[in-house]
């Protein structure tokens, strides 16, 4: 112990003019460890570590006082300023070991007490090598720019665990560097000179009295870095061994652009060259006052060129095939414009594997073109986007989430916000935004792709806040309905060229139909039947569409001969040219090993199609306990159900009222799920209205209702409506409302009612799945808008809502005051595909599901006070049992 | 929608990270309003303390953000704006505390 104790003692003395800056005494916690409180020398390691940043919070002029912060919070803070993810490591571990230290249950070793001031010595180690000023305020002889070069390469040194032995500034614009590395016995050396011209170099090693460069070290690699290159000779010292190398080309000797590039050129199609423009609107926010604000981006392009040059973090949001990828692979195949980043890396999340950490898969991608040991891909990798030294593009965020939960989005934004700093260069695309709910993110968003509140809660307790992080903004991708999406285009284009040339040789014009669709599932399935024969076809859908449920996106070349059989493959050979679904796929690796569909929409097209079947569900389900399902899949499913004349109901069924028993797709866009109805169940057809329920209480006035009630009912519970809860005084009474939908009763009223009947409340899952039938429908008639079929606030307002800040602000100018529940059988067009009317909209409906608060039960389907997005088949909230409300009725179930 | 007039909560609401966001506040529903306990009053009021100044707001069942089924109970967490215009009125309010989609399928 007390070697090791002397040996972290004199590795704390290198980090002496730290540690008089800021007046800290490093020695007590080695004092506390010798003499045998551990759990001490922890809380001094965390007192220090405070200290070191709040000095690095004024440093960097981090928004807000560090004044009062806890560890946790100055951590949160610093974060994005750190360049090192190691040092990051380094924080949390010691936050961590001080968390566990000042819990009383723990028992603190020795051991401990090490690593605490291990790490620490991490921390140190990064401020004292790379010769940042940060913690010392060191004002080193050199330019700020020269500077700022020296501390980067230093950076990257220490990243691949080499620690500086030796530093010189000769002059304002040179500075050497001498960095060791040690593994077991064997040690490693380089050398840096980092110079304006040779002839500089030259000059400045001559007034170093000609002791620099002499050394005989072992295992040497020397670079002599310029700023520019004047050809030359070069001094006597630098020739030989020396690599001479231009500080802007540095990073050529730890990464092959021109393969990655490749590699990714490769990897997919041919960009088309006639891509209509893609229009986006941008939120950005303040760093200083926090304000966010949302404007017109204009065309997409325009604005990642700014990134590429100015740096930045860019979240771009929109819906399959509007264009992400192809922006995304725009600019990173783009020539880099004069002053914009010449590094650029691009990652296809979506190739990556379910369990497979980012981490890993970075190293998988980039270990072929990074010349360094497999452990140092992603650590390198880390430092060189969080210096904003590359352009980092990260296609698919969504794709990659291993489980579409709340945890498996956490964790990967968590790995993902690694690489964002406030230097970083990093353009991200996904289908959902990760921002929390805010008036601007709604106007950003109109609340389609916001997370759930939970979620953002969830990372902000794992310090990880999208908006926190300095230059980020987020670009939503306009849907232009009448213009399509960039993959339809492409699509329409392809039919169309198809539907002439068959044209033109007297053949069926295949295409003819697609050529003029506008949906995307009609185009794609269309480009799927054109490549796939009859005879393979059911085989595809069955294949990649479970594939696709099961979270697979990349099929090797023996999986495809394994599933589908040689025949897939021309002339019997297993290779990409070969494939004969190859127009439906693209490259997943550079060795052509393995494929992926060109575009995610293809599988989830596969995907819904496989669904349409019972058996296909049930596949799915047994397949997988949280089968992956977008709201894409059940777009297209829905589309699909319909096209092909299935839309919603089981073949055979009458509407009847009856739900068959079955796996129905439910939940809302973000959260779908397969849910199994064990038993077919008969709905009443409508709510119950005013004159049902009087009858009832007529019956309970006579006999009394006891015989009904359900037994956890409060004691003294009337079933008497709520009078003051009425939308008008006279509802019960005045016969015009015999036909209105019963509303102001609890939900033990509304059991009682269903006991007397004979019949029950239905459970919210029967209650959805009557609405939305088999195909998943947003509303019980379709998924299209139809303000004619529903009563909700759009159709007292006479125009679409869509969102709160909408509806608040009709609400404001009394635009609903006259909003009242209307009688149950005023829409005709408001029919389930099993025959069950005035679901959505006019009253939520109590069910029979009781939250894991009893005191709760769930409600369903939306009212005539609520815009038209709370009035999907999907729309559910939870209300005491004993609540009455104007907005809340009934409807009954039996069992058959 | 709730009755009860809980004493405020001791428990400390806070943004993760300390302190609020982007003009953010953090805080319990309190209850009613006196006048609101009333069944005749405006069903709509409800009084949020912040959990950081102990300031007591006042805010209508239309400023919690949803487009879907509006209820508040007394206890909940909330995030909230407020509004220098209208001192002492809380707007924006986001209820923490939702179940997870699953319960509702339970």
């Amino acid at each position: 112990m007390d070697t090791r104790l002397l040996q972290l003692k004199a590795e704390l003395d290198d980090h002496a003019r730290i540690a008089r800056y800021l007046g800290l005494d490093f020695e007590r916690p080695i004092r506390s460890i010798g003499d045998g409180y551990p759990e001490n020398a922890i809380a001094l390691v965390g007192k220090i570590t405070e200290r070191l940043l709040k000095q690095l919070w004024l440093h960097h002029s981090v928004p807000g006082s560090p004044a009062g912060k806890t560890l946790r919070d100055l951590i949160s803070g610093c974060r994005p300023y750190i360049r090192s993810h190691r040092v990051l490591e380094a924080l949390q571990d010691i936050q961590r070991l001080r968390n566990r230290s000042a819990h009383d249950g723990y028992q603190i070793s020795d051991e401990d007490g090490l690593i605490a001031v291990r790490r620490l010595l991490d921390v140190l180690a990064w401020y004292t090598s790379t010769g940042s000023g940060a913690l010392s305020r060191h004002a080193p002889r050199l330019s700020r720019a020269v500077a700022a070069k020296a501390e980067f390469l230093a950076g990257l040194y220490v990243t691949l665990d080499f620690r500086l032995a030796r530093r010189s500034e000769l002059s304002q614009h040179a500075v050497y560097q001498l960095f060791v590395r040690e593994r077991g016995l064997r040690r490693e050396h380089v050398e840096l000179l980092l110079s304006r011209d040779a002839g500089e170099a030259a000059r400045a090693l001559a007034a170093a009295g000609g002791k620099l460069l002499q050394t005989g070290l072992p295992r040497l690699t020397r670079f002599l870095v310029l700023e520019e290159d004047r050809g030359g000779e070069l001094p006597a010292g630098l020739r030989g061994d020396c690599q001479v190398v231009t500080y802007d080309r540095f990073m050529d000797a730890f990464v092959d652009l021109d393969r990655h590039l490749a590699d990714v050129a490769a990897l997919y199609p041919p960009l088309d060259p006639a891509c209509m423009p893609v229009l986006g609107d941008l939120l950005t926010v303040d760093e200083q006052s926090a304000e966010m604000e949302v404007s017109s981006a204009g065309d997409a392009r325009e604005l990642l060129g700014q990134v590429a040059a100015g740096g930045g973090n860019l979240l771009v949001v929109g819906r399959p095939g509007s264009g992400k990828t192809t922006l995304l692979k725009q600019l990173v195949a783009a020539p880099a414009a004069a002053g914009a980043r010449r590094y650029r890396f691009f990652f296809d999340l979506s190739l990556k594997d379910r369990q497979e950490s980012l981490a890993d898969f970075v190293t998988r991608s980039l270990a072929p073109c990074m010349p360094v040991e497999a452990s140092y891909v992603f650590p390198v990798f880390c430092y060189f986007t969080r210096t904003g030294s590359v352009l980092c593009a990260l296609d698919g965020f969504d794709e990659a989430v291993p489980e579409m939960t709340p945890a498996g989005l956490l964790a990967l934004f968590t790995e993902v916000a690694q690489v964002l700093s406030a230097e970083s260069a990093v353009v991200m695309t996904s289908r959902v935004s990760f921002l929390e709910d805010s008036p601007q993110a709604r106007r950003l968003l109109d609340g389609t792709s916001l997370m759930s509140e939970k979620l953002v809660q969830q990372l902000h307790a794992q310090g990880v806040d999208p908006l926190r992080v300095p230059r980020f903004s987020v670009l939503r991708l306009r849907d232009d309905a009448a213009a399509g999406s960039l993959l339809a285009e492409q699509l329409r284009r392809q039919s169309a060229s198809a539907h002439a040339a068959a044209t033109a040789a007297g053949r069926d014009a295949a295409g003819g139909e697609a050529a003029g669709a506008c949906n995307l599932a009609d185009l794609l399935w269309w480009h799927i039947t054109q490549v796939a024969e009859p005879a393979l076809l059911p085989r595809v859908v069955e294949y990649f569409g479970l594939a696709f449920l099961r979270g697979v996106r990349v099929f090797t070349l023996v999986e495809l001969v394994n599933e589908l059989g040689i025949g897939v493959f021309g002339g019997r050979r297993a290779d990409p040219g070969s494939f004969r679904l190859r127009d439906l796929f693209r490259l997943a690796d550079v060795a052509g090993a393995a494929v992926a569909l060109r575009h995610v929409a293809y599988q989830e097209l596969l995907a819904a199609e496989f669904l349409r079947s019972p058996q296909g569900r049930d596949t799915a389900l047994a397949a997988a306990p949280h089968p992956r399902l977008t709201e894409e899949v059940r777009e297209f499913l829905c589309r699909r159900s319909r096209v092909t004349g299935t839309a919603g109901q089981a073949p055979g069924m009458a509407r009847d009222c009856v739900v068959p028993a079955g796996i129905y797709l439910v939940g809302p866009g973000h959260h779908l799920m397969l849910r199994r109805v064990g038993r077919p169940v008969r709905l009443d057809r409508f709510p119950i209205t005013v004159g049902q329920y009087k009858r009832f209480l007529h019956a309970a006035g006579r006999r009394g209702s006891a015989q009904w009630d359900h037994p956890d009912m409060p004691a003294g519970h009337a079933h008497q409506p709520r009078q003051d809860r009425l939308p008008v005084p006279s509802y019960y009474e005045d016969p015009a409302y015999e036909r209105h939908p019963a509303v102001a009763v609890s939900w033990w009223s509304a059991y009682a009612f269903a006991r007397s009947a004979g019949k029950r409340l239905p459970t919210s899952l029967e209650w959805e799945a009557a609405a939305r039938g088999f195909d998943g429908r947003l509303f019980p008639w379709g998924d299209e808008v139809d303000l004619s079929v529903v009563n909700c606030a759009d159709s007292w307002c006479d125009h679409p809502l869509i969102t709160y800040a909408a509806w608040r602000e009709e609400r404001g100018r009394g635009r609903l005051a006259k909003a009242v529940p209307g009688p149950v059988d005023a829409h005709p067009g408001n029919t389930s595909p099993f025959g069950v009317r005035e679901l959505s909209g006019n009253v939520w409906e109590w069910t029979s599901t009781v939250l894991r608060d009893p005191d709760e039960a769930v409600v369903c389907g939306g009212s005539f006070d609520n815009p038209y997005r709370a009035v999907q088949a999907s729309s559910k909230g939870a209300y005491r049992r004993r609540g009455a409300s104007n907005v809340v009725g009934f409807r009954c179930a039996e069992d058959l | 929608m709730s009755t009860s007039r809980g004493t405020p909560q001791d428990i400390p609401v806070e943004a993760a990270g300390g302190g609020t966001r982007r003009g953010q506040r953090f805080g319990h529903v309190t209850g009613r309003p006196p006048s609101a306990a009333e069944p005749v009053c405006d069903a709509g009021s409800h009084l949020v303390r912040d959990g950081e100044t102990g300031i007591t707001y006042s805010f209508s069942y239309a400023d919690i953000v949803t487009e879907g089924f509006r209820a508040i109970r007394a206890g909940e967490r909330v995030r909230f704006l407020t509004d220098p215009a209208d001192p002492g009125h809380a707007v924006y309010v986001i209820r923490l505390d939702l179940p997870d989609v699953e319960e509702y399928y339970k």
